[in-house]
């Protein structure tokens, strides 16, 4: 072997280089989170080789760094041939040695987490059973027919491969799926609910408009504001913008201007222009087609049957017009897909269908006489035993926001075992059960009082969960025997002296 | 006889403050505040005495634990003080009186101007610039609710201090008027009576209520009365005040504890008037009139009420009390300073102060009873380990700080030990308690870390990590200033610097891996997942990695004793950083610590062990005490 790379590995220079880069990794992928989102950061900074222009406080910085897997993988080849190289046995070493030996445990254990480990939820209602979980972030366009009378089929395709917008095929099926659109996150509106939005913000704003279409119709209005904070406010303003004394009785001052048929003017053109700004404003703070009306109508587009086409020729998306959303950033928020398959059956095509997970349940599509179902969801791994919620209970304590307590009893039923069972799933007392581990999921205080009856388990596998409890026994009995041996020797040595 | 001396002092000092564990009883002849005192309540989700009610709220007003009547006056012109109860009966009894006494502090000059306030002291005018009565402001409440709506509405980040003020204010506004509303609503003029007429008039004010909602004739009087009484009512309900009344129903249900509003919709329901809010309304009566002798009369007859079903609750409330009266964190911040001014004497003159070394040694010692005292109090209150929040966190970090200071002057008796102890005591009490202003320190735990042993084991564990990087820091610390400063560091002190400070680091590196895995493990057993990347976590990390880069960098030669002690003062920037800077990021699982003010101390404190990372940079010929180590930090290796 080369020497001097063999030397370069094995030295503490090296280590200590490692270890001060880790430092800096560390404290900039932490900070970056506030910017990044915690998810993206750990993405970009620890599950990565490198790292090209971190963010620190908000500023970006055209360095590259190291990432986490390459530090990582660098301390570790440092570790073990230091070792190879340094180890002899003796009790004075043994304490080093046995750290180390923890810490390779540990990386290890880590490095097998990131690779094996699968997260996923279990969304369920009192009295609700379910034989599968769902992924976060991933989805997948299922198409399902029945075998039998209680047998389902069911065929999942990733949405990777919905992504690249091919054909799709599979033996069982008599026909092809051609993917004519994919977004990786949008939102799906009904197009008679958009355009009944519309005409109500035009009528909205018509009303404002002749609210303030005449002298005479400043003095009624300014008898208005004076009863409601919001609008004296705006009127303060509109005053203060012609130039006009805004303090004092607001229907004197509306009478005054009044009087004036160029300043009204001015007066009536400013007050409309304000207060049809923060209707639009209202609008643009709601969800759904209320939002996206406000801002067809700031960007001086027009709302009409034209403009929000069906999404497809058959099914939901005939009544249902789906457009693309930018990428979320957030944690606690995910991106939802959608896409337009199109049937075809021996090269004729049947029509195509909106899928998304923004629509309940899945729908039906007649091939050859047969009746399949598709629908595009978050991707389900199925258990061999199905889990039921008996109870769920959210608790704070009195008279606080607090969470005190929550807890869900399930009942576990796997035939194929023969095994009924139920426990109890509690912050800090998980179930593990079939190389799963359930947790309970804490709520927020709203989304509690929105989901009540409601309770969510995180679904963990990790095969190497066990690693760490390994790593850490091993780690701290090296420390611990280290520490003492030095402190004997230290003692030992004084009493002499 | 002079052998004794030292322990003797010592153990007076320690009697002085044990004798605080004694509440002393109110004046006869006047009302029994220290029983009124230590009545039980549940605020914040949990039982305490009225006592520490007052206490905490005085703390956010005005950030002291009693009510200075005449602030604008000196200590020697003694002005009226009175304790937290005394004040807070008035506040709850007799809420006009109490408008007039200045127990809201305000700071911020722009804010002072928005509220027309003095900004200036002057004794004439019975105004000290800082402390104003509600009747100060009450006339300018508009413009406060406006201006902080505008502050509450913007992001931490983006508030500037008169926001930060304004955000507090308001928060001082809605406890203020909480109070206030606890035992009464706040417009009574005679409660017993008005309570009375309410009782009295309920069944026929629900009966016509009934009857109008069926659109049926009813009695227009009665109900007239009984809604004027509801929306008085409703506006106690809507501040959300203390829970003071007892459950109706102990043996089925300990907890479900009442404010004032839900007994009285309990009489309007039918279930009659609950025993407490009649013996609240009779010390109410009793109070506005100065009838000492019947308060105390109805105090007595509801503590004898309660004695029947609430005995727990009723010892529980007492013994809160006298914690509060021990102040055991207070007097042993004092013995510190003590302790601190002795072993800086005894460096001044090694050869003749033996003495005074160990004099302070025993005051650290008497200052680390009386803390440990306190820790364990405020455990056995609380039931449950010693570190729960920040505030404790600093507490627990001073306490072992100390206890690695004194294991350190047993074996080099030079006071390097005592200076480490007293100085890092005093400064972890010192921002205790300044994290006490925010509120209730002994606040219920939330779901998540509702468990013991992760709390005893994890928490305690990766505490004792940063109390030992802190202690390492510190005597690097002590180092880098005597050897630049001064021509005290001699090359033996130097010596027996460098060694502990190994030794600590150690220690460090043990505690802080074993506490950070332990947290990782928690977390598996709590969400599945061993480490998450949350900032707290990293933090941790980052506390390991930084002790693991001082041991290697030592070991492979990288670093003699100078580097060391440079490395060891970067480890204070780490642990502060993880103690308090990823708190301020307010991301994450861990993020419920979230604070502000501290940022710029944070900041400031960074700064100066960078400077003095720097100066210990500088070559040693220019250090005042480079005669005397001889060249030692530039010579030969440090035996491992």
């Amino acid at each position: 072997m080369n020497s001097s790379l063999w030397k370069f590995f094995t030295s503490l220079r090296l280590t200590v280089v490692c270890l001060g880069l880790s430092i800096l990794l560390v404290f900039v992928g932490t900070v970056a989170q506030a910017d990044e989102g915690l998810y993206q950061a750990q993405e970009r900074y620890f599950k990565q080789w490198f790292v090209w222009a971190p963010t620190l406080f908000g500023h970006q910085l055209p360095v590259l760094l190291p990432g986490g897997y390459l530090l990582g993988t660098v301390l570790l080849a440092n570790l073990i041939a230091a070792h190879i190289k340094r180890f002899n046995w003796s009790w004075r070493k043994f304490g080093i040695n046995l750290t180390h030996l923890g810490i390779i445990v540990l990386l290890v254990g880590q490095l097998l987490t990131d690779m094996l480990a699968k997260e996923s939820h279990l969304r369920l209602v009192e009295g609700e059973s379910r034989s599968y979980t769902e992924s976060h972030r991933e989805h997948e366009l299922a198409v399902m027919s029945d075998t039998d009378a209680n047998q389902e089929e069911v065929a999942s395709i990733p949405e990777a491969l919905v992504a690249r917008k091919g054909e799709i095929s599979r033996p069982q099926w008599p026909f092809v799926l051609r993917v004519k659109e994919y977004q990786v996150n949008g939102e799906v509106l009904e197009t008679a609910d958009v355009l009944q939005t519309a005409g109500r913000l035009t009528s909205a704003l018509a009303t404002v408009e002749s609210q303030y279409a005449t002298p005479e119709g400043l003095v009624a209005q300014a008898e208005r504001a004076v009863q409601t904070a919001g609008r004296g406010e705006v009127w303060r303003k509109a005053l203060a913008a012609i130039g006009q004394p805004s303090s004092g009785d607001l229907v004197e001052l509306a009478k005054k201007i009044a009087a004036q048929p160029e300043l009204a003017a001015r007066l009536q053109e400013e007050l409309k222009t304000r207060f049809q700004t923060e209707m639009l404003a209202g609008f643009r703070q709601q969800p759904g087609a209320t939002s996206y009306v406000a801002v067809q109508h700031l960007l001086k587009l027009p709302v009409t049957p034209e403009t929000v086409p069906a999404s497809s020729t058959q099914g939901v998306g005939q009544k249902a017009f789906a457009r693309p959303v930018a990428e979320t950033k957030e944690m606690d928020r995910n991106n939802t897909p959608y896409a337009v398959v199109e049937v075809v059956e021996s090269g004729k095509s049947l029509g195509t269908w909106l899928v998304s997970p923004w629509l309940v349940g899945p729908q039906e599509i007649t091939v050859a006489g047969k009746k399949w179902r598709v629908a595009f969801r978050s991707e389900r791994t199925y258990l061999p035993f199905s889990v039921k919620l008996l109870t769920t209970t959210h608790e704070v304590y009195r008279g606080t926001d607090i969470p005190k307590n929550f807890q869900s009893r399930v009942r576990i039923s796997n035939p194929a075992k023969g095994e009924t069972r139920e426990a109890d799933i509690y912050m800090n007392n998980p179930l593990r059960y079939a190389g799963l581990t359930f947790f309970q999921y804490q709520m927020g205080k709203e989304e509690r009082d929105a989901n009540v009856g409601n309770s969510t388990l995180q679904v963990v596998r990790n095969p190497s969960w066990l690693t760490p409890y390994l790593g850490c026994v091993i780690v701290s009995l090296g420390m611990a025997f280290q520490f003492l041996f030095h402190l004997v020797g230290f003692l030992s040595k004084r009493r002499v002296a | 006889m002079k052998k004794w001396i030292p322990s003797i002092v010592a153990g007076l000092c320690a009697v002085w403050a044990f004798a605080g564990l004694n509440v002393p009883a109110s004046k006869p002849g006047g009302f029994n505040f220290r029983d009124f005192g230590r009545l039980p309540v549940v605020s914040n989700g949990r039982t305490q005495p009225l006592d520490s009610l007052a206490r905490n709220a005085l703390l956010q007003l005005r950030e002291k634990q009693s009510a200075n009547l005449e602030p604008w006056k000196a200590w020697y012109q003694r002005p009226q003080i009175l304790s937290a109860t005394e004040w807070l009966a008035c506040m709850m009894l007799k809420p006009e009186v109490a408008d007039s006494w200045p127990v809201i502090r305000i700071n911020n000059p722009d804010l002072l101007g928005l509220l027309g306030l003095p900004a200036n002291a002057d004794p004439e005018k019975q105004v000290d610039g800082k402390h104003f009565s509600w009747n100060a402001i009450k006339g300018k409440l508009e413009d406060l609710q406006r201006e902080g709506q505008r502050a509450g509405q913007l992001d931490q980040s983006r508030r500037t201090p008169y926001d930060q003020a304004l955000v507090r204010l308001m928060k001082c506004v809605g406890l203020y008027m909480r109070l206030q509303n606890t035992v009464q609503p706040q417009n009574a003029k005679d409660w017993p009576a008005e309570l009375g007429q309410f009782v009295a008039n309920a069944p026929a004010g629900v009966k016509a209520y009934n009857a109008q909602q069926e659109k049926k004739p009813h009695d227009e009087a009665a109900l007239e009365r009984f809604m004027r009484d509801i929306s008085r009512f409703d506006v106690m309900a809507r501040l959300d005040p203390a829970l003071i009344i007892p459950p109706a129903h102990p043996e089925r249900n300990r907890t479900e504890w009442m404010r004032t509003v839900d007994a009285l919709v309990g009489v309007a329901r039918g279930d009659g008037a609950h025993f407490a809010l009649n013996a609240y309304a009779r010390m109410t009566g009793a109070y506005r009139t100065d009838n000492f002798a019947k308060f105390n009369e109805a105090l007595a007859d509801y503590r004898t009420a309660l004695t029947t079903h609430f005995q727990p609750e009723l010892a529980k409330a007492s013994r809160e009390q006298r914690f509060n009266f021990f102040e055991p964190f207070y007097k042993s911040m004092n013995l510190y300073v003590l302790a601190f001014l002795g072993a800086l004497g005894f460096w001044f003159a090694p050869q003749r102060m033996e003495g005074l070394r160990r004099t302070a040694a025993w005051m650290v010692g008497a200052a680390l009873l009386v803390h440990t005292t306190g820790l364990i109090f405020r455990m056995v209150l609380e039931g449950r380990p010693p570190v729960t929040n920040l505030y404790s966190s600093a507490i627990f970090i001073g306490w072992g700080a100390c206890i690695l200071g004194l294991i350190l002057e047993r074996f080099w008796r030079n006071s390097i030990g005592i200076v480490v102890s007293s100085t890092i005591g005093f400064t972890t009490l010192i921002i205790a308690h300044h994290l006490s202003l925010t509120g209730d320190t002994m606040e219920m735990m939330r779901a998540v870390l509702d468990t013991n042993f992760w709390l005893a084991t994890h928490v305690v564990v990766v505490t004792l990590g940063y109390s030992a990087t802190f202690v390492a820091g510190f005597l690097a610390l002590i180092y880098l200033v005597r050897g630049f400063f001064t021509r005290s560091l001699d090359a033996a002190t130097a010596q027996s610097l460098a060694k502990m400070v190994y030794g600590i680091v150690c220690f460090a590196t043990l505690f802080s891996f074993v506490g950070t895995v332990l947290g990782g493990i928690w977390a598996d057993q709590s969400w599945g997942r061993f480490w998450g990347w949350d900032p707290k976590e990293n933090g941790a990390l980052i506390i390991v990695l930084w002790n693991a880069l001082i041991l290697h960098a030592r070991w492979g030669g990288l670093v003699r004793e100078r580097g060391l002690m440079n490395l060891a003062i970067g480890g204070n920037i780490v642990t502060a950083w993880s103690w308090f800077g990823v708190n301020m990021l307010g991301i994450g699982l861990h993020s419920y610590g979230f604070m502000d003010s501290a940022f710029m101390w944070l900041m400031l404190f960074v700064v100066s062990q960078l400077a003095l990372v720097a100066l210990g940079c500088l070559p040693v010929s220019i250090w005042r005490s480079s005669a005397a180590l001889g060249g030692a930090s530039r010579g030969k290796p440090l035996p491992v």
